[in-house]
Formats: C-alpha cells, structure tokens, sequence
C-alpha cells in the first residue's frame, strides 16, 4: 500500500476548512484573528468575536465536522459489507426510526431535548428490528438485511406520518423543518453527544478496515479466508448504526454525504481498499460538511438547512461522476 | 496424510444426499473429483472447507477435525479457489492476494511486510507479479484464476480444494492453470482437490481421480484406472469413443447422442 502525496492532501483538508469555517458567517472575523485565538496569543479583538469563535461558531462547526466523518465512515462501511456502491447510511432504517423519534419528542413532549434522545433510541431500535429480522438460522444474509431495512423504514415511516397528521400544524412545521437537518441549533452540549458514539463507532471500523475487504467479496470467500462473517457483519452493522443515530438524533437528516464522499474518494485514489477509504473518506466527510454548512449560514440572508444542500449538490455530483467514469468504479 | 474423510453424509433436504465412506488425499497429491453435473463435487469440497455442515462423519485436514476448528484457523490449513465471479469493487491485484493473509494477521490489525512478501512470493509462484497493480475487475478469466490462486496459495494452506479451475478457460489458460497446481503442489508437498468437467484433464493432472455419481463415489483410484471408457459412458449417461495410439488414450463423447 502506497500512500500518495493527494491522499496526504486529503488528509490534511479538513484542517485549513476548520479555520476558515470559523471566520465565516453573518458576522465575518479575519483568518489571522480566528488563528491568533486558537494558538492563545493575546490579541486586541472585541470579546464578542471571541464569544462568536468558541460559544458559537466552534461547537457548530465540529458538529458539522463529526457529522461528516459518521456519515461518511458508515456509507463507506456499509457499502463494502452490503457489496453494493449505492447503499448509506440509512439503508437498515435508521433515519426513519430517527426521524420518527424527534417526531415523537417535538410533537408530543415539545422537547428538543425529548426527541434528540428518543430519535437516537428509535435509530438503534430501527436496526435493531431490521437485524431481528433478517436473521435466520444464525445467519444474516445481506438480501435479507435489505428487504428487512426496506420493511422497518415503510412501518417507521408511517409511524411519522401517523404523528405528523395529529399534533398540531404548527408543530408539523417544526418536525418538518428538523427533518431537513441543520446545524443551526448545534452548541457544545451537542458535541459532547455525539463524541462518544460516534468515536467508538469509528474506532472500531477503523481497526476492521482492512477486514472488511474480505467481507466485499462475499459470504462464502469470506469464510474461506478465515473471517468470522457473521460477527464481522454484526460488528460493522453496530459501530456504522451508532454513528449515525448519534448524527441523525442531532442535526436531523442530512442525506447523500454517506454516498458522494467514499465514491470520491474510491475515485480519486482509484482503489476500493478500506484501509485508504476509511480513514480518507472521515476527513473528506469531516471537509465536506464543515464547507457545505458554511454555505447553509453564509450563502444567503438566512438559514438553509444543510440537508437541502447537501442534496442539491450531492444528486448532481454523482450524475457527473457516473457519466464522466462510467460505472467502472464498481464493474 | 492431509486429508482423511470417513463416513461422510450430507443431504439437501432428503431430495439429494452425499454420501463418501473412505477418501484421503497425501502431503504433493493431486486427487481430482470428476463427474457430471449434480454429482455431488461441489458439496463435497463445501464441506471439506465447513461451509456446509454435514449431518454425519468425520473430515479431518492435517490430523485435525474441522468442524472443531475456528474458521481462522481452518483458513490456515484449507486454501479455496471459488469458482470465478467478479467481486463489486475493482480491487488491485495486489489487494486481492493480500486477502490470503486475513487468517494470519491479528483480528484488529492490517497486514505488514511479511505478509506483503508472503503475497508477493505467492504472485511470482503463479507468474502474475507483472500485473500487481491492475484492477482483479479488469482482468481476462485465465488471469482471475491465476490470482485466485495466488491468493489461495498466500494462505499458505496444507490443502488446497479448486472448485472448476478450469471453468470458462481457453486451450492455454487451461493448461497454465493446471500446470501451476501441479507445480506448487508437488513443490510445496500441498494436497489438492479439485473437480473437472473434463476427463481427459483428469488423466494428465490426476494422481488419483474419484468418479462421482448421484452423490456416491462409484470408483477411486490411479486415473488410468478409473476413467475407462466404460466408466466414463455409465457415469455421464452417453456414448463415447475413444481416440489414441497406444501410448495416450482420449475419450471423446460421440456426438448427438444421447442415451
């Protein structure tokens, strides 16, 4: 394995994009300054920037950055175990189990703080089912985990709308509006939800990188190498879960980063192997996110949610992607 | 001996049942299962590697019963050639045959130089260093097995079990493939078991070759013995001639007949 001078670059990104995601928004602090601040050099600067930079800004931003990084990881890794580039994050139900949970916790319990919670324990539950599901025999095949991902998000997703269509019309507007997903409302107590699962979650896929390439090859290859499938399988179906749930619960849905970024970066390296894709696609995601939620707050007079952009631009990158290379990246 | 197979019983749900009382395969031999389609071949190797689990008997690889085994551990002993399919992402060469050290490197580690030299000398065994850095995708079938191969092989197995090697090959590829077998295996002193479509591949690659039929062995033993035109002809259910001079013989099915 070769490490090449632009998987140094990549490496490097989400660095400078940090930087420059704090100087930018509806009130504009310079570079120099935002790096004086970091480094702790005394500086002459109003308190409120400083307030800006750490209250608000840095706490939004490194949400933004570990959103990046689960999303990313956990489409990466769940594409190499589902042998199959078209498949997120979200594929064993967890966004509409998620999705489902905030409904409940905004709707019913008007509590922000009632539906981070229970949207993460309905994203656990969502997989939960679909794993349940799909076991037969002490094995869990991946069509199975597919059709029972399918099932669990119908039955989830009716569930919401079941919500959607009793609380009131106001709080319809809010579920709505959450389910686009947005940074927006991220501070620190946010980061410190997410840290946790999100970290054991790539930790532990990061040790298993080079593993799940033998998972890529099938069932019965695995086996034959010496893989304990089933365990294997489990253990990426777990950490990939939790991130996400952490995420989801969070900020709301924010869809196609799971996709474009390990297809990118699969592509620019041109090599399917984990043990690059991992690790690239987390500061890829982390770069990615951070630069699209600079665009949600500082593009226009007001809020976007991230999700829409995130989409906006993610559906036509791939386009491009799929027409410039052809679908050879996966034969 | 590196494998021993005693009382073997497998079935499909009552509709077909493998049943093998008595096979053993030495360190260097080559023992090829030969029969017609839903014979039986390919159950019998799934089960020599556990990936099915028959309802009775014993398989044992270097003195050792697999089904006791981890599947690590039987990865250290067993290397497995599927037969061919193209995997959903373009995997380079290289990366293909590292996969052969999985069961030798830590459960939460990536491999190091002694497994990329292991896979390396693997690769020049099988002659395909020159293509490492190619996508496996991107390859012709003749090449596909090779690396196969050299992935098998980087296991560093005592038994090798080939599943059609020679399956969608041309002339060349067929003859390339069967000649590094025969090489590593008396090289290396690793026991092969392979099936074949094909008897008269049998006769040059085979040290012993089993006849199989409906899930039974109908006869083991030296090639010459066991493919006769007699066998072949009742086994495979047609007619057959049979083409040489004395000093090879080719049996050849008679074409459009069927009985």
């Amino acid at each position: 394995m070769r490490v090449r001078p632009l998987s140094i670059a990549l490496a490097l990104l989400p660095l400078p994009v940090f930087i420059v995601s704090l100087c930018i928004g509806s009130y504009p602090i310079p570079p120099a300054t935002v790096i004086q601040m970091l480094l702790g050099i005394p500086g002459d600067w109003p308190r409120v920037e400083w307030a800006i930079v750490f209250r608000l800004r840095m706490p939004r931003v490194i949400m933004a950055a570990l959103g990046g990084i689960a999303l990313s990881v956990s489409g990466a890794s769940l594409q190499s175990t589902f042998r199959n580039p078209l498949v997120d994050s979200y594929i064993l139900g967890v966004s509409a189990g998620a999705a489902f949970g905030a409904a409940l916790g905004l709707g019913i319990l008007s509590s922000m703080a009632a539906a981070q919670v229970l949207a993460f324990c309905m994203g656990l539950l969502a997989f939960t089912l679909t794993y349940a599901a799909a076991r037969t025999r002490g094995e869990t095949p991946v069509v199975s985990l597919v059709l029972a991902g399918i099932i669990i998000t119908a039955l989830f997703s009716a569930a919401l709308s079941t919500v959607k269509f009793f609380v009131d019309p106001h709080k319809t507007a809010e579920i709505v509006y959450w389910l686009m997903g947005s940074f927006s409302c991220a501070g620190w107590d946010d980061v410190a939800w997410c840290m946790l699962p999100v970290g054991t979650g790539f930790v532990l896929l990061y040790l298993l990188r080079w593993r799940m390439n033998a998972l890529s090859m099938g069932d019965e290859e695995a086996k034959a190498l010496g893989v304990d499938v089933h365990r294997l399988r489990f253990l990426v179906l777990v950490a990939s879960t939790l991130m996400a749930s952490a995420i989801v619960s969070t900020v709301g849905i924010i869809g196609w980063v799971g996709l474009i970024v390990p297809h990118s970066v699969r592509m620019a390296l041109r090599t399917p192997d984990n043990r690059i894709v991992i690790p690239l696609s987390a500061c890829v995601g982390a770069a990615y996110l951070m630069i699209a939620d600079d665009f949600a707050r500082a593009a226009t007079g007001y809020e976007l949610p991230v999700g829409i952009l995130t989409t906006l631009s993610g559906a036509p990158f791939f386009l491009y992607l799929l027409r410039r290379k052809g679908v050879r990246v996966w034969s | 001996m590196v494998l021993r197979i005693r009382g073997l019983r497998f079935s499909y749900g009552g509709a077909f049942t493998l049943e093998v009382d008595h096979l053993r395969v030495r360190e260097g031999e080559i023992l090829v299962l030969l029969g017609p389609n839903g014979s039986g071949k390919t159950t019998l190797l799934k089960c020599i590697n556990a990936l099915i689990r028959p309802e009775s008997g014993k398989v044992e690889i270097a003195g050792r019963d697999i089904f006791s085994l981890r599947r690590r551990d039987l990865a250290r002993l067993v290397g497995y050639l599927p037969q061919g399919h193209v995997p959903s992402f373009p995997f380079r060469v290289e990366d293909m045959v590292l996969l052969g050290r999985v069961a030798h490197v830590d459960p939460l580690s990536a491999p190091d130089r002694s497994d990329y030299e292991i896979a390396w000398s693997a690769m020049r065994a099988v002659g395909i260093e020159d293509f490492a850095d190619r996508p496996y995708t991107e390859l012709s079938g003749g090449e596909r097995q090779l690396v196969l191969l050299a992935r098998a092989l980087a296991q560093e197995p005592r038994l090798l079990l080939l599943d059609e090697p020679t399956n969608h090959l041309d002339f060349r590829n067929q003859a390339l493939v069967m000649g590094i077998v025969r090489k590593v295996a008396r090289e290396k002193g690793i026991g092969a078991v392979m099936t074949l479509h094909d008897p008269n591949m049998a006769l040059r690659v085979a040290d012993r070759v089993a006849l199989m039929s409906r899930g039974r062995l109908m006869r083991e033993g030296r090639p010459q013995d066991v493919i006769t035109p007699q066998t072949v002809s009742e086994v495979y259910g047609v007619e057959v001639e049979r083409v040489g001079d004395g000093n090879g013989m080719y049996i050849f099915p008679a074409l459009g007949v069927s009985t």
